[in-house]
């Protein structure tokens, strides 16, 4: 008991006692949070009467709790995509919706809505199958485009995800004009970023996907950690950049490609949600990438709550909630790190 | 007769389509021998260090190390006996100094295993070495350039290394840091049998404890020789360019200025 106050509470350098400490204290505030947002909702959920009231038990189990898992899910992969993609490109103001990745993402899933979603090609639904091609190719052109050489330009690739961003945009607009008025109305609903309408068949589509997208990361935690000092050493260390610079570039585009199809391009999860971490808990990656995952999920969790509830019966979009939020977080860290390095 | 640790085999290298930046360079690293490469700016000497490091792979020729071709060498494996110290980095994130020099045991470890004590004390070792145990625990991106530097030696270190290989490393040095940082080559050279390639500007500083010195011109490995037959008016006339290069020797040491 001692011991784990100390571990809990005390002051510690060892990384395995911190590692420690950040995943126990995330677990519990993501444990909380779940709790709370399936209970709160235009139907406060009393959990004495869940399992006598038949009415109570489906607006849990078959409602509720879908959609907060799936928020759990998207907000953990947006997370750590995130931390990761800061890592890889050195730019602390990386995030998948800001460098275009979910713009190309929803690209790819716009036009498998507007050629006939319910397709599956040995298991895999065409939608992520499309969404995943948008965003490989919105990764590697906002790469290849920063790319200078040794560096990684930092300017330049924020701006390279502008553009994207803004042609991945007009193309989903263009695509809604020419798909036929059901499908472009299935598509306008999920470009905001909306977690409505979702069953277990989806949760299980996504869990296949995204778990072992989450676990290729964490395993990558230590190639990452050498990476986010400098790319040069980290070769000298034992990394193969190339190697590790494609897979993550691979798993990334996975990840936001079925969190963009299943439910649109939420924005700023991925640059809120490491910063976070790395206030609380340090710089290192192998910390930064696991918090991430367990704090991007309660955050979404609770923003969807908020997306949910605030406007009475009319529902927000989630990713107007984390756009809100994010936004000037965004521009207060332009601004900081503006001081330090010209961009 | 010693070994080489590290050898430069017919080595070529370009940034395609600009004109080659070496050509057909041989050099050999014996083990234990602390050697200074010396040579004008744009020379090439960056290049070859980091062709010597693994960092870049040449476009001919090969780099050897311990008789094997470095490219066919597992990455982690020559990380344990290689160690670079690059010219420059840019600090982006806060990471604690001794974080960074905690990356030097990355090598040693299995995957998925975190550092233990003796990494730790490995690392506050190789940071008093270069005489900054005192920035330990300050984020490096509140640094000065050249405490930066140091920091980048003690991870350097922090690898323990067979063959130690610096690109400018007193480039952002104080005088006192300079002739410190110089001191532990020198020291780490004899304590530990440490072999060192450090590519400099500061000909005052390479004195008698030197084994050799290479100078690059255009790409060439011109000169390959003891300090002494190195550092004198006419061939250093010939590494830079000059002819207004006079030299003299004092104390072992070689004084160099300008006419």
């Amino acid at each position: 008991m001692v011991r784990l106050a100390e571990v809990l509470l005390g002051r510690t350098k060892s990384l395995g006692v911190r590692l420690l400490r950040a995943l126990v204290i995330l677990t519990l505030i993501l444990v909380a949070v779940t709790i709370g947002s399936a209970c709160i909702g235009t139907e406060t959920i009393n959990f004495s009467t869940v399992f006598s009231d038949p009415t109570m038990h489906t607006l849990l189990f078959d409602l509720r709790l879908p959609r907060v898992i799936m928020a759990a899910m998207v907000g953990a992969s947006l997370a750590v995509v995130g931390a990761a993609l800061q890592a890889l490109f050195r730019n602390p103001l990386a995030d998948p919706f800001i460098l275009g990745v979910s713009g190309g993402g929803a690209v790819g899933a716009s036009m498998a809505i507007a050629f006939g979603i319910d397709r599956i090609f040995g298991g895999i639904p065409f939608l992520f199958l499309s969404a995943f091609l948008g965003a490989l190719f919105a990764v590697f052109l906002v790469y290849q485009i920063a790319r200078s050489g040794r560096t990684i330009l930092p300017g330049a690739l924020l701006l390279a995800g502008v553009a994207v961003n803004l042609i991945a945009s007009s193309a989903v607009i263009t695509i809604q004009f020419l798909a036929d008025p059901n499908r472009a109305h299935q598509i306008l609903r999920w470009t905001t970023g909306s977690l409505d309408v979702v069953g277990f068949t989806t949760i299980r589509h996504m869990t296949l996907f995204l778990v072992p997208s989450w676990v290729v990361l964490l395993m990558m935690a230590e190639k990452l950690h050498l990476l986010a000092i400098d790319e040069d050493t980290a070769t000298t260390l034992g990394v193969n950049v190339k190697r590790s610079e494609l897979l993550i570039h691979l798993v990334c585009s996975l990840l936001v490609a079925v969190t963009v199809a299943v439910g649109g391009a939420v924005g700023f999860v991925g640059l809120i949600v490491p910063h976070a971490i790395r206030l609380l808990f340090g710089e290192d990656l192998r910390i930064v990438l696991p918090g991430s995952l367990l704090l991007g999920a309660s955050f979404l969790v609770a923003a969807d709550t908020v997306a949910r509830t605030a406007l009475g019966s009319t529902e927000l979009p989630v990713g107007a909630v984390t756009a809100l939020l994010g936004g000037p977080v965004f521009l207060f860290l332009l601004r900081r790190r503006q001081r330090y390095s010209a961009l | 007769m010693m070994l080489p640790i590290l050898e430069a085999r017919h080595l070529g290298f370009a940034y395609a389509p600009r004109p080659p930046i070496l050509t057909d360079l041989s050099l050999s690293l014996d083990s234990g021998a602390l050697c200074a490469l010396i040579g004008s700016n744009g020379s090439g000497k960056s290049t070859l260090i980091r062709l010597l490091a693994g960092v870049l792979m040449p476009v001919s020729g090969k780099v050897l190390l311990h008789g094997h071709s470095l490219a066919k060498t597992p990455r982690q494996k020559a990380a344990r006996s290689l160690a670079y110290v690059p010219q420059s980095w840019t600090m982006v994130f806060p990471f604690t100094a001794l974080e960074v020099v905690l990356t030097g045991r990355s090598p040693h470890r299995s995957p998925f295993r975190l550092e233990n004590e003796n990494d730790r004390a490995v690392a506050m070792e190789a940071l008093s070495l270069v005489e900054a145990s005192h920035l330990a625990e300050r984020p490096v991106t509140a640094l000065s350039t050249g405490e930066q530097q140091l920091v980048s030696v003690a991870r350097a270190l922090a690898q323990q290394p067979e063959c130690l290989l610096l690109d400018e490393p007193s480039a952002s040095l104080d005088l006192r840091h300079r002739i410190a940082l110089m001191r532990t080559l020198v020291r780490l050279r004899s304590t530990l049998g440490l072999s060192i390639c450090v590519v400099t500007h500061d000909l005052h500083l390479i004195d008698s404890a030197f084994d050799r010195v290479l100078a690059l011109h255009n790409g060439q490995l011109i000169v390959d020789d003891r300090p002494e037959r190195v550092l004198n008016d006419s061939t250093l006339a010939e590494v830079y360019g000059d002819e207004s290069i006079r030299t003299r020797s004092f104390e072992g040491r070689t004084l160099v200025w300008c006419d």
